[in-house]
């Protein structure tokens, strides 16, 4: 395993960054969430998005993927606007935002990550269902194909959208909560999957909760609470006082035991 | 207009053939422009009740009555590209007014849509009622239709007078077939997961917006015939039909296309029969189609998973009844049991009783020697399925203890209830996986399986309990039974592998031949290996891994002598 901390720092002179956000402000019904973002994220990592509710972590993901509203700012992706970048951004939204009761198989949910790169009036074909059957496989849900999706458990849909991501088969993933209410089995599957995406040069955007795990999930930390309180190697972000400057007074017994964690290593 | 006190006889040849007969092109084409506007419905219904939208489809269906109402007071004509337009353009506006009041304001969306919906409607009655003289319209027909007065405008077709409404529907049913399969993936996201549509760059927004153009050319198209309001209805009844028949899209579009055509037919011949709006009758044909999938539906209706409760009741106490009486046995003289034994023992209610030995003698399972129904016996059969209940029951208490370390006084509830849901597969592996036990965790005996590995009363050796008597029919690996004429010791090549392989060599090395008859002596050290004494009169210990290779028919008549070999075609081996 990969201790994150000891990555060296990526010189992005010579291809853009994956995710470059410029001077960002997303408002929600009028009233700013996020104020003048700007950060550049590192290739080949997995990076966390953290910071209290309300510090608008689902919001930037939201954003950079243009599914919100910008105020002011850009974002660009390789260097390019997201519009002429779009197969290279995979999405697992939150596993709440679907309804899970829809007439679906969970080979057909899958599926649906490939629909991006077909264009119009294409259609899936045997090698798509077959590549979809792998991505199934890499997450263990092979046996689970043919089922209605109502039918499975919390840690098996996430499991399930996962999948769907890697079908997508893009370079930038971004994640909304992938380890929210999945129990012990499920989330070391799902972050040694995460790994293995990184072996393979992808780059992670991932939003967190759980302060305890995410020292030793990510390479490198986001701190967000509403504005961008720090960014880089998780070694120099994951301390006291950022937490402190990020959470404010609003630390749980939870994140204070963390915090301890994060002092030992220090 | 009928005396509405008064419902007609219903009359098959008189209300289902002669509309038929007497005009058929009449009939045909009310009933192929209902089933034309019930499957368009039901394609756009399933749509809006996959995403939740089926009160925006009410809502819309609504308003839309005011785009109509003002395209035909400015142009004179109700139907054609004026009032589909105006139908549009109102559906967008109040698409666009619900948004912003619910965003903007502190209004909640359903509130809103009310408000917008209602509004918009009641402007379009009253202007109904200001103008009714200046188009050709008027409340009743613009609320509910009127199929009859939709068939009548008629234009030229390749030469052939064809109604207008129906070229209509025709084409709005070809269209949007022809959309769902063009953009079945799109239509898909967009409905799964509108976000994740998006940054595939399947824009759900467009695919939105366009999918309520459709419910307004569906709205529009159906208005002469089923109006205003009852639209509604066939947008979302069909649709919520199909979907408590199938967990699939596909299967959902099939079955919502079928029911709302059905409706149509089914609605006429009700209208025929009732003299009533077809219109009306239809959708009342649709809500039946409904009420009935509700109730009957195979997987999931009310009636159907009652029906199911109640004969699993009465299979579980049938179940209780001979096991009970196959328990008896073992302490009371086999004599016909009392009945009312049965009941005291068993806390069973007469009438549960009743029913049971009345099914159980129906399935030749129980007899009634005396006649008087009171003096019960188990026949062959209801011994048979008794032993089967009586092995899954101990199995499980077995299983319980040793595989899963609940307390020995505990197993017996969850027992008494699984004994009836268990397969027979199921219950032969945990016989496997438990080794192949001869007593229950509280010491009392386990059947033995009545089906045997090969055939009836061939087992493997591993199963054979002590002081069974046995003769060697084969070997068994996985299913596949090798037994050739002559020594097993000759068995050691082609379609014998791995375990049954080292198991073979061991036979061929002990000398046991096909045909030799054997019984076991003992059961030793945890089950880890057979004794057993052979007819020669030696005794050998065999390991377990080599007694689950072993296939012995289990010999029925006692044998006071071991060396004895019965007369028999097998024999002829040795």
């Amino acid at each position: 395993m990969t201790r994150p901390a000891d990555d060296p720092p990526r010189e992005p002179a010579v291809h853009p960054p994956p995710i470059e956000v410029h001077d960002l402000t997303v408002s929600y019904d009028k009233k700013p969430v996020l104020w003048n973002i700007d950060v550049a994220f590192p290739e080949g990592q997995i990076i966390g998005v953290l910071g209290p509710n309300g510090a608008g972590k689902s919001t930037l993901i939201k954003a950079i993927m243009g599914l919100l509203p910008i105020e002011s700012g850009w974002v660009k992706i390789n260097g390019r606007p997201l519009a002429r970048e779009r197969r290279a951004v995979g999405y697992v939204p939150q596993r709440e935002s679907v309804d899970w009761d829809f007439p679906v198989t969970v080979a057909d949910v899958v599926l649906m990550g490939v629909y991006g790169r077909l264009g119009l009036f294409r259609r899936p074909g045997r090698a798509d269902r077959e590549f979809c059957a792998n991505c199934l496989e890499q997450v263990g849900m092979a046996t689970y194909a043919d089922r209605q999706i109502s039918q499975l458990s919390g840690g098996q849909r996430q499991r399930v959208f996962l999948a769907r991501a890697l079908a997508q088969d893009s370079r930038i993933y971004l994640m909304d909560e992938p380890f929210a209410g999945v129990d012990a089995a499920t989330e070391a599957a799902i972050i040694e999957l995460l790994r293995a995406m990184k072996r393979q040069g992808r780059t992670l955007l991932v939003v967190h909760h759980d302060l305890q795990t995410a020292p030793e999930y990510f390479d490198s930390m986001l701190m967000l609470n509403m504005r961008l309180v720090a960014f880089g190697p998780t070694r120099d972000v994951f301390t006291t006082q950022v937490l402190h400057k990020t959470y404010g007074g609003r630390l749980t017994i939870l994140s204070e035991a963390a915090e301890q964690v994060a002092g030992t290593r220090r | 207009m009928p005396d509405p006190s008064f419902i007609p006889a219903f009359d098959f040849y008189q209300h289902c053939v002669v509309p038929w007969t007497l005009n058929f092109a009449d009939t045909a084409g009310t009933v192929l422009l209902g089933a034309l506007v019930g499957v368009a419905c039901g394609w756009v219904g399933s749509y809006l009740l996959l995403q939740g939208l089926a009160l925006l489809g009410d809502a819309l269906s609504h308003t839309m009555l005011l785009g109509i109402v003002l395209a035909a007071l400015l142009t004179g004509e109700v139907s054609g590209g004026p009032v589909f337009i105006g139908a549009t353009a109102v559906g967008l506006i109040a698409v666009l007014a619900i948004e912003r009041l619910h965003t903007g304001a502190r209004v909640k969306e359903d509130a809103a849509m009310g408000i917008v919906f209602t509004s918009m409607f009641a402007l379009a009655v009253v202007l109904l009622s200001l103008f009714a003289g200046r188009a050709h319209l008027d409340a009743q027909h613009a609320l509910f239709g009127d199929i009859t007065w939709a068939l009548a405008v008629k234009s030229n077709f390749l030469g052939h007078e064809v109604p207008t409404d129906l070229l209509q529907m025709a084409g709005l049913v070809a269209a949007v077939g022809l959309l769902v399969r063009l953009f079945y993936k799109e239509l898909l996201a967009m409905a799964f997961d509108r976000e994740f549509a998006a940054v595939q760059g399947l824009r759900p927004q467009a695919f939105r917006y366009g999918m309520l153009a459709v419910l307004a050319l569906t709205v529009v198209g159906a208005f002469n015939s089923v109006g205003a309001v009852l639209v509604v209805a066939l947008l979302i009844v069909p649709a919520a039909t199909a979907r408590l028949l199938t967990q699939r899209l596909p299967g959902m579009l099939l079955l919502a296309g079928l029911v709302g055509a059905a409706s149509s037919l089914i609605g006429f011949h009700l209208a025929y029969w009732l003299e009533v709006s077809t219109g009306g009758a239809m959708v009342t044909a649709a809500c039946g189609l409904f009420a009935v999938t509700f109730l009957f539906g195979p997987s999931q209706g009310l009636a159907t998973s009652a029906v199911r409760h109640v004969r699993l009741q009465s299979r579980m106490s049938q179940e209780n009844v001979i096991r009970h009486m196959f328990k008896l046995k073992s302490r009371l003289p086999p004599t016909p049991v009392d009945r009312r034994l049965l009941r005291r023992e068993l806390n069973m209610p007469w009438w549960t009783l009743g029913w049971a030995v009345w099914r159980l003698a129906g399935r030749n399972m129980l007899a009634i020697p005396g006649g008087t129904s009171n003096e019960l016996q188990l026949t062959a059969a209801g011994e048979h399925a008794a032993r089967r209940l009586d092995r899954a029951h101990r199995l499980w208490e077995a299983f319980l203890v040793d595989q899963v370390g609940v307390a020995r006084d505990h197993v017996h509830p969850t027992a008494e209830t699984i004994e009836h849901l268990l397969s027979e597969q199921l219950v032969e592996r945990l016989d496997d996986l438990l080794g192949h036990p001869v007593t229950d965790p509280h010491g009392a005996p386990i059947p033995r399986s009545v089906i045997g590995d090969q055939g009836p009363g061939v087992f493997i050796l591993s199963k054979m309990r002590i002081g069974d008597r046995g003769r060697v029919v084969g070997l068994i690996d996985g299913g596949v039974s090798i037994a050739e004429s002559g020594a097993l010791a000759a068995t050691n090549e082609a379609g014998v592998t791995g375990a049954a392989a080292r198991a073979t060599a061991m036979i061929a090395a002990l000398k046991i031949p096909l045909g030799q008859l054997l019984t076991v002596v003992d059961r030793n050290a945890g089950d880890e290996s057979w004794s057993v004494e052979l007819a020669d009169g030696r005794t050998i210990d065999l390991p377990h891994r080599l007694t689950d290779h072993l296939l012995v028919q289990l010999l029925d008549e006692p044998s006071p002598e071991y060396g004895d070999v019965p007369s028999g075609p097998a024999s002829a081996a040795n």
